[in-house]
């Protein structure tokens, strides 16, 4: 045999290894996230077609319809780097790995899509990985069903931080129910170098801790790998201190841009409320649904008490009072995707056909709704 | 003392009515009532969606009376319940170019709740269910329960399914041609031309009926080489047409006016397939939300009834290929095409061949997502009072 003849017998024996080193499920979840993009990124130009009347460019400039509102800001500091004040909203992880995968794709925009949609790969396998420690192979894949056709899950596939920090926080969890402390509290680290949430991972981490010393009654060292998590946190504090000389100077930024500031539950979900009195657009977005996801996150943070793991149920709860402690609750629906073990609870209601049929139709007709309020460039969430 | 024996009698009688209510939903399989309890659920987050849709896209509230149902009365439907409401004239332009029994049913309906438009869906919610149970039923005699429930599935989340929901014929046709056909399968050959007949006095699609129905009687001699005299039934099924020939010739004084309207109310005539996609893709240069709708949305259901009438006549029982081809070549054998999405809902042979695709969780995960997404983009402009096929 002549080694021309050898070589395609070796490339292809690698990727048959590569293909059986993931399990049928895990490459399930794979298929899943590329087709739920493709879909939604054909669904997001006909809408645009269809409800804008706008003709969109033939080549692949079409796929440009995403990026509106932080895809802008992330873009820009991918770009630029920490120029302004108003980049501080930008935590630093994401951004510098667009700027990474720009010198291969030359294109800042879709080094953005191809990082999320890395970053969604993994997580969707991660997650089905950290329910199928608790749960059946069933409701595991349910919950990254749900994940994926969430309302306001086009966010895990556009130029937003969402789909790496959901990666990065899963990695996380399993790292630590699989009692790899260090690593938990590096991919911790990370996640809160990608999003403010990040730190509710701290709890939740002493948590499992405290349920892993309840079962072993010794302790653990690595247990203290927990402290790692904030140092992601303390890199933007460093970002803040470079850009305004000031390390929490992205508490001013966000109260001039945001108008909004720390308070009790009920003051942001009283005002979402009284956004019902605004005109029918606003006061569906910024009533209706705004009031609508936080208490479907309050709801499920209760049930996960009773139902779920303590540090999920920590994790959801922490999460949920960190954009509802505010005068003025904004992109509810956006951050109620990070709630994840709300879709372990919705894999569980799913065992029943009915729940199951309610809860896919509702999830993808809002996901088409919201979807196309996006792709138009309207603010959603 | 006597309150106590009261109480007594009371509990007894209670419990005789819900005993003799559990025997008689013990009778119903378990699965008829997942596919009513879904067709139930499906049209309450269709029409919450509506109104969010409509608040949020036209910045809109909702309509004064019956605003959650108002917003989906809109084309066909303003006429179909104008005729349910004053009946059939000759002085109005559509004459009796609608066929009758959905407006005749709503008008029954309405003699009880007093609300047309409440009627109609009343109508339409019933029909569902009835559609909903027999095509299951149907599917069970060839296929798995899986594969049943799926293809009811994928009939209730079609892109186009809101039209089962709201006062259109939809889901009364598909009710009484799928009960025709299921008869037909389980040789109740009297009642298959009963229902056949009423689909056809409900849509001109009822003809297709005459063939599948031919069809199966074939199929079935060809299985057991014995004649079955049951068979003339299939005569009844144009029966149906014939109160709508009866109606025009009472509205109009000739029973063949709406045949000869086609040419004044309708922008298209009978034409080769290809004629009609050949102008869905010169409909492309259009505007670009007419080019998506009336070229590209005609385009693609055109394209997938066809794939779905060639894999019929290959996968399935010829019964479903004939009814799959007949009803296809009703709405492309035309100069334009106009509605595919809409008449696509009719072929069901179509969910049975997703729901076999759909055994694969991959497929099961994309036709899904497709569906819905597209039922909302669809269902969005219907409401907004575009026109959405």
């Amino acid at each position: 045999m002549t080694e021309a003849e050898t070589e395609p017998i070796t490339a292809k024996t690698r990727l048959g290894q590569l293909v059986r080193s993931l399990p049928a499920d895990d490459w399930l979840m794979i298929g899943w996230v590329l087709a739920i993009k493709f879909l939604l990124f054909v669904f997001g130009a006909k809408a645009v077609l269809v409800l804008a009347n706008k003709r969109l460019p033939n080549d692949i400039e079409w796929l440009r319809i995403w990026s509106y509102w932080d895809t802008q800001h992330y873009l820009d500091v991918a770009k630029n780097g920490y120029g302004k004040a108003v980049h501080l909203m930008a935590y630093p992880l994401y951004p510098w790995l667009v700027r990474a995968v720009t010198w291969l794709t030359h294109d800042y925009y879709f080094s953005a899509l191809v990082v999320s949609t890395a970053a969604l790969i993994f997580a969707a396998i991660l997650l089905r990985r950290l329910a199928s420690l608790d749960f059946s192979g069933q409701i595991a894949e349910r919950a990254v069903w749900f994940f994926l056709i969430f309302p306001t899950a086009y966010f895990l596939h556009i130029g937003y931080t969402e789909s790496l920090f959901l990666c990065l926080a899963f990695g996380a969890f399993l790292a630590v129910r699989k009692e790899k402390w260090w690593l938990g509290g590096a991919l911790g680290a990370l996640a809160t170098m990608t999003r403010a949430n990040g730190l509710a991972l701290v709890p939740a981490f002493i948590v499992e801790a405290i349920q892993q010393w309840r079962a072993v009654r010794s302790w653990r060292w690595h247990w203290l790998w927990i402290a790692a998590v904030p140092l992601g946190f303390c890199v933007y504090l460093l970002l803040n201190q470079h850009v305004s000389g000031h390390a929490f100077g992205f508490v001013d930024m966000r109260r001039e841009i945001f108008r909004t500031s720390p308070d009790w539950p009920w003051v942001g979900l009283r005002e979402a409320y009284r956004n019902l009195r605004r005109d029918p657009s606003d006061a569906e977005m910024v009533g209706g649904q705004e009031l609508f996801f936080a208490l479907l996150g309050l709801l499920c943070a209760v049930v996960s008490w009773f139902k779920l793991r303590p540090s999920y149920a920590t994790w959801i709860t922490v999460t949920w009072l960190g954009f509802t402690c505010v005068t003025f609750v904004q992109s509810a629906p956006r951050y109620t995707l990070a709630l994840f073990p709300i879709f372990i609870l919705f894999g569980l209601a799913a065992q029943n056909r009915i729940w199951n049929a309610v809860i896919t139709i509702w999830s993808l007709l809002f996901l088409g709704l919201f979807a196309s309020l996006s792709a138009r460039g309207w603010w959603a969430f | 003392m006597a309150g106590g024996l009261f109480d007594r009698y009371d509990v007894n009688e209670t419990s005789t009515v819900v005993a003799a209510t559990r025997k008689l939903l013990s009778r119903v399989p378990k699965d008829d009532w997942l596919v009513v309890a879904w067709s139930f659920v499906a049209k309450i987050v269709l029409i919450v969606f509506g109104v969010v849709s409509l608040h949020i896209n036209n910045n809109a509230p909702l309509p004064a009376h019956d605003g959650l149902l108002q917003i989906w009365n809109r084309w066909d439907s303003v006429q179909y319940l104008r005729l349910a409401q004053s009946g059939y004239s000759a002085a109005g332009p559509w004459k009796a170019w609608f066929y009758p029994l959905f407006p005749w049913s709503t008008r029954a309906v309405a003699a009880v709740t007093g609300d047309y438009l409440i009627a109609g869906f009343i109508v339409s919610a019933v029909a569902l269910a009835a559609a909903a149970v027999a095509l299951r039923r149907l599917l069970c005699l060839d296929f798995s329960r899986e594969i049943a429930l799926r293809a009811v599935w994928f009939l209730l989340i079609f892109p186009t399914s809101y039209f089962l929901h709201i006062a259109y014929t939809e889901s009364l046709f598909l009710a009484f041609a799928i009960g025709s056909i299921f008869a037909a399968r389980k040789n109740i050959w009297w009642m298959a031309g009963g229902l056949g007949a009423l689909s056809w006095m409900t849509r001109a699609n009822g003809a297709v009926l005459v063939p599948t129905l031919a069809v199966e009687a074939a199929y079935q001699f060809w299985k057991g080489r014995r004649w079955n005299w049951q068979w003339l039934w299939i005569c009844a099924v144009p029966l149906g047409f014939g109160v709508y020939l009866l109606l025009n010739w009472h509205v109009t004084g000739n029973p063949f006016t709406a045949i000869h309207m086609r040419k004044t109310v309708s922008v298209t005539s009978w034409a080769w397939p290809w004629t009609g996609i050949r102008e869905a893709f010169r409909n492309l240069h259009r505007t670009p939300s007419q080019a998506e709708m009336v070229g590209a949305q005609e385009l693609y259901f055109s394209i997938l009834g066809l794939a779905c009438v060639i894999v019929s006549w290959i996968k399935l029982r010829p019964v479903y290929a004939v009814w799959a081809t007949g009803n296809w070549l009703l709405f492309s054998a035309v100069t334009f095409i106009e509605s595919a999405p809409r008449y696509t809902l009719l072929i069901f042979p179509l969910f049975i061949l997703f729901g076999f695709v759909s055994e694969n969780r991959f497929w099961n995960g994309v036709i899904t997502v497709w569906s819905l997404l597209f039922l909302a983009l669809f269902s969005a402009v219907f409401v907004h009072g575009t026109w959405a096929f």
